[in-house]
């Protein structure tokens, strides 16, 4: 991953203000280093051995094909398939992602731009998510469900999602607004525009960069959320991690990181998609 | 914070709306919010309406708070209808006490850690032009968050612990003479913290580097700053609300980590949320753990605020100076 | 985020081939039976481990039990961690399950929050079977079906000879790199009781025990939460002895000589085992005879042996049967050496200490 980076970023132009190569060789190298477990466990699963010798003996594909068969053909003591587990991931995580950016773009206005009563309160809340122990939010999350008089499924799992990624999204989106001064906003309205209009057809696409940094934690945050949804699954409704966590406390061979390694593969084309999907606007992500 | 005089309707205008209607961008106040005419919605009513949508959804949350602060003062086997404050009082004893210190202590180095390693990458990032290297930087950084964490610390076991490469090079080199153990104490486990929560800071300061706008660092290249100097005194100060926001997302992620502790810890660094977690079970303690969790939220916020004030008065200071 | 809370009960999924195949044949060693037609078409909702002794009560229990009665049984395989006792017990009041299997202190802790009915073991005819200590558990609201069974675990490369006592874990020679068991595990409980009594103490007396324990401080590598992690520090020769621990989780390792890991249950102070159990919730969406069917039919004889073949387990009727080849393994324990060698500890007694034990034992080993 590192060696093509590194000759990348010695062909920047180093025109002022552009990555000195200093720091770009000094972060290749951070992210490197941040990355090494997961590059070894990569190189794991297409070991040829049974065991965890690193580095390994031999290669060969024969966890993925293990991995393959589970996929296509589950096991039947399984009550759900992984291709199932997969498909309620990637739903939750898309609803997850989008209602939690359509309310933390407002959220984030009235936090930056507006001085109100109650301010303190509302940013407490927001973060409150993140300071919460994990186990202790699911077990409390369970308990308000249960006490609900109609029962809730999929959709308990995204309202749990959305309210672990607000954080992040708010985060994301007040850091880009702020960035942003009023005055374009200003100039919007002194020509005409209403303050809506000036809101969504001005501010909101100059925060492009902050809102889909905010999404992407969104999304990722929900399809690799463990505790709370072990709290709120229902034996119909499971997550790839409640799947993936029921197939591998108890063994451990290298078809485990073959799996991993699909999921990395997954998160690592959404990444490439939405990037190139900004990219092309001319927002840099 | 200036809203257009001529949105405010008839009325008494002071002379500041009055400049501001002709030169909306020049002058800007600072601070308080300027005096203004009185509206038909108060920008309190204004801003929780914009609040609503994320307040239905948190309204969960609140409710599940409100059943932790009650259990916390519940006695065990009645969380519901006992009182007592039995379990805070526990937590003064040392035990506790020594465990919230080391929480916050490692919650605290971590984020220094994160964010120092953070900015350069955050720079590289708000500045790399090719697409491709942009893509693999961002899954780089977003990875080490993503990868289930019991899968990740085989990799750890393989990189540094007691017979791993690095043990071994080190062996082969001479430089050792027994293994050293870089797993299993604290050491690793702020490693954990560090990469796990990783992204967390690089991606607020990415978006605040972004957000310098390169004019800024071409005028003070043009008027001879090296490069450093502009990264020093242009980029890091201007940047400033987007590092203490990642510094504080880290701290706030990592003070109440637990597959961190568990896994890379061996169970031997007792971070607090490890201890909640053993009186929710075995020990079906839940007022124990309600308590202690309402303790760590509380501190956790309280330094939030903290870094929240710190971030909005450096704000307001740059934007003084602009 | 992650895999945490790794139960202790997990197994690594290496049954052998025979008993999956046994599993696909329908188990013809119980089928003949299939003649009471008084359940047909009834359902049975079964909470079980998500690891391989959920897999294996699924294979040797239920398969079985559907054989010989003609009733289904659903089963929701993914409580295995100590979070879905706590689960259970929030949404306690709602009727899910007919059958919960669960470890001994899972039980007390349901049974506490008045959630368990107390079974009548008038209607388990094959509990007459059962050694009167491992009939029930959790104040009578459990009905014993598999015993625990925990060993030493050493290197075969670096430990010359086996451990017959567990003074062998203080021997700095023998074992200079060791690991124990996390606070949070009852084997941890089972542990500071040993130290106790090599110390002159017992469970009553328990500060001789703790101080012993310090003694191992600086030679603990980790408190081994995560059974994987411990088998690839054996396999690489960063550990030489450690325990308590089950040889259950192991049963892969043991046999590939890489690992060089064994485990032994020959000690002369006696192995520690822990009651797993049956509970009937208080609210149940099925029929009770068919509850009360399949509790009887956990201790049938043959699903006890087979049990106790398949996951290394040992079984609570005396009269489990036993295959001879599996009788010569060291891991399989026949009802024989039960009888002669296991030690079952007070549930109720611990309860009233756990808190201060977990305290204690995490202290003692804090880096």
């Amino acid at each position: 991953m590192s060696s093509p980076l590194k000759g990348l970023i010695r062909f920047q132009p180093t025109l002022p203000g552009d990555t000195g190569r200093f720091a770009g060789i000094l972060s290749g190298f951070i992210l490197l280093l941040a990355v090494m477990p997961i590059l070894t466990m990569i190189v794991m699963s297409f070991s040829g051995a049974s065991n965890l010798d690193f580095p390994p003996s031999s290669y060969s594909l024969q966890w993925y094909q293990a991995a393959w068969k589970t996929f296509v053909s589950p096991d039947s003591s399984d009550v759900l398939s992984l291709g199932q587990a997969l498909g309620t991931s990637l739903l939750v995580s898309c609803l997850t992602m989008v209602l939690a950016t359509l309310i933390a773009v407002p959220a984030a206005y009235a936090l930056t731009r507006c001085e109100f009563r109650g301010k303190a309160v509302a940013l407490q809340l927001m973060s409150l998510p993140l300071v919460f122990p994990m186990v202790v939010l699911g077990l409390a999350m369970l308990l308000v469900f249960d006490s609900l008089p109609f029962h809730l499924t999929t959709s308990r799992l995204v309202i749990a999602h959305v309210i672990l990624a607000l954080p992040f999204v708010v985060k994301n989106c007040t850091a880009a607004m702020l960035s942003i001064g009023t005055e374009v906003e200003e100039a919007a309205q002194m020509l005409g525009a209403s303050p809506m209009r000036a809101i969504i057809d001005v501010v909101v696409p100059l925060m492009k960069s902050g809102i889909l940094a905010g999404m992407l934690l969104a999304f990722i945050v929900s399809f690799n959320e463990f505790t709370v949804t072990y709290f709120l699954y229902t034996i119909d409704v499971m997550t790839v991690p409640i799947w993936m966590y029921s197939r591998t406390v108890s063994s451990l061979d290298p078809t485990v990181f073959s799996f991993a390694v699909l999921i990395v593969l997954i998160d690592f084309v959404l990444i490439w998609a939405l990037e190139k999907l900004v990219g092309e606007g001319g927002v840099s992500f | 914070m200036q809203r257009q005089v001529a949105l405010h309707g008839a009325g008494n205008f002071s002379f500041t709306e009055i400049t501001d209607m002709q030169h909306p961008n020049l002058t800007r106040s600072v601070g308080e919010a300027p005096v203004r005419p009185p509206r038909a919605i108060s920008p309190t009513a204004r801003a929780w309406f914009f609040l609503t949508p994320s307040m239905l959804f948190l309204a969960v949350l609140i409710a599940a708070s409100l059943l932790v602060l009650r259990m916390s003062v519940g006695t065990k086997g009645a969380e519901w209808t006992g009182f007592s404050l039995a379990s805070y009082a526990q937590l003064l004893e040392p035990y506790y006490l020594k465990s919230l210190l080391l929480t916050l202590r490692l919650a605290l180095i971590s984020a220094v850690i994160a964010v120092v390693l953070a900015i350069p990458v955050a720079y590289t990032m708000s500045r790399l032009q090719s697409p491709l290297v942009r893509r693999i930087f961002l899954a780089a950084v977003l990875l080490p968050l993503l990868v289930n964490l019991l899968l990740q610390s085989y990799g750890w076991l393989v990189i540094l612990g007691p017979a791993g490469m690095l043990n071994k090079a080190l062996l082969g080199l001479g430089l050792i003479k027994r293994p050293i153990m870089m797993l299993y104490n604290q050491n690793g486990v702020l490693m954990g913290l560090v990469q796990t929560a990783f992204p967390l800071a690089v991606l607020p300061i990415a978006s605040a580097m972004r957000g310098v706008s390169r004019s800024f660092e071409e005028a003070a290249a043009t008027l001879g700053a090296s490069r450093l100097q502009v990264f020093r005194q242009v980029v890091l100060p201007m940047s400033m609300p987007g590092i203490i926001t990642g510094a504080t997302l880290v701290f706030a992620y990592n003070a109440s980590s637990f597959v961190v502790p568990l896994l890379l810890g061996g169970r031997r660094v007792p971070m607090l949320a490890v201890m909640v977690h053993d009186q929710i079970a075995p020990l079906m303690n839940w007022p124990a753990a309600s308590a202690a969790g309402v303790v760590l939220i509380v501190t956790t916020l309280i330094i939030m605020t903290l870094s929240e004030y710190l971030s909005g008065r450096r704000r307001r200071m740059l934007e003084a100076s602009q | 985020m992650g895999q945490h809370d790794l139960n202790r009960r997990q197994f690594i999924k290496t049954v052998g081939v025979a008993s999956v195949a046994a599993a696909s044949m329908g188990m013809p060693f119980i089928h003949a039976k299939a003649s009471d037609t008084k359940f047909q078409g009834k359902t049975l909702r079964l909470l079980t481990w998500s690891d391989d002794t959920g897999l294996a009560a699924l294979r040797n229990i239920a398969a079985t039990f559907e054989a010989k009665t003609g009733a289904k049984v659903i089963a929701d395989r993914t409580g295995s961690t100590s979070e879905m006792v706590a689960k259970l017990k929030a949404g306690g009041d709602r009727p899910q399950y007919d059958i919960i299997t669960l470890a001994g202190v899972g039980a007390e802790g349901l049974a506490a929050a008045g959630l368990l009915e107390k079974p009548d073991l008038n209607r388990i005819p094959n509990i007459v079977d059962v050694p009167k200590q491992y009939q029930t558990g959790a104040n009578g609201h459990g009905i014993g079906y598999l015993l625990w069974c925990n060993s030493l675990i050493y290197s075969t490369r670096t430990v010359q000879e086996v451990p017959n006592s567990y003074a062998a874990l203080w021997d700095k020679d023998q074992a200079p790199n060791i690991f124990l068991p996390p606070p949070n595990w009852t084997e941890a409980m089972d542990l500071i009781i040993i130290a106790a009594k090599l110390a002159g103490g017992d469970e009553h007396n328990i500060e001789p025990g703790f101080k012993k324990l310090a003694e191992l401080k600086d030679r603990v590598v980790t408190l081994g939460e995560n059974p994987n992690q411990i088998a690839e520090l054996f396999r690489t020769g960063s550990l030489d002895m450690g325990g308590l621990y089950a040889p259950a989780f192991f049963p892969k390792q043991i046999r590939d000589p890489n690992y060089g890991l064994g485990a032994t249950f020959g000690m002369k102070e006696g192995f520690y085992t822990d009651l797993m159990l049956s509970v009937m919730p208080k609210n149940r969406p099925g029929d009770t005879d068919l509850a009360y069917a399949f509790l009887d039919h956990s201790l049938d004889p043959l699903v006890q042996g087979k049990m106790a073949e398949d996951i290394f387990n040992g079984p609570v009727n005396a009269k489990a049967i036993i295959s001879a080849e599996a009788r010569k393994s060291p891991y399989i324990l026949t009802p024989e050496q039960i009888a002669d060698k296991a030690i079952m500890h007070d549930n109720a007694f611990l309860a009233t200490v756990h808190d201060q034990w977990i305290r204690r034992y995490t202290e003692i080993f804090s880096s």
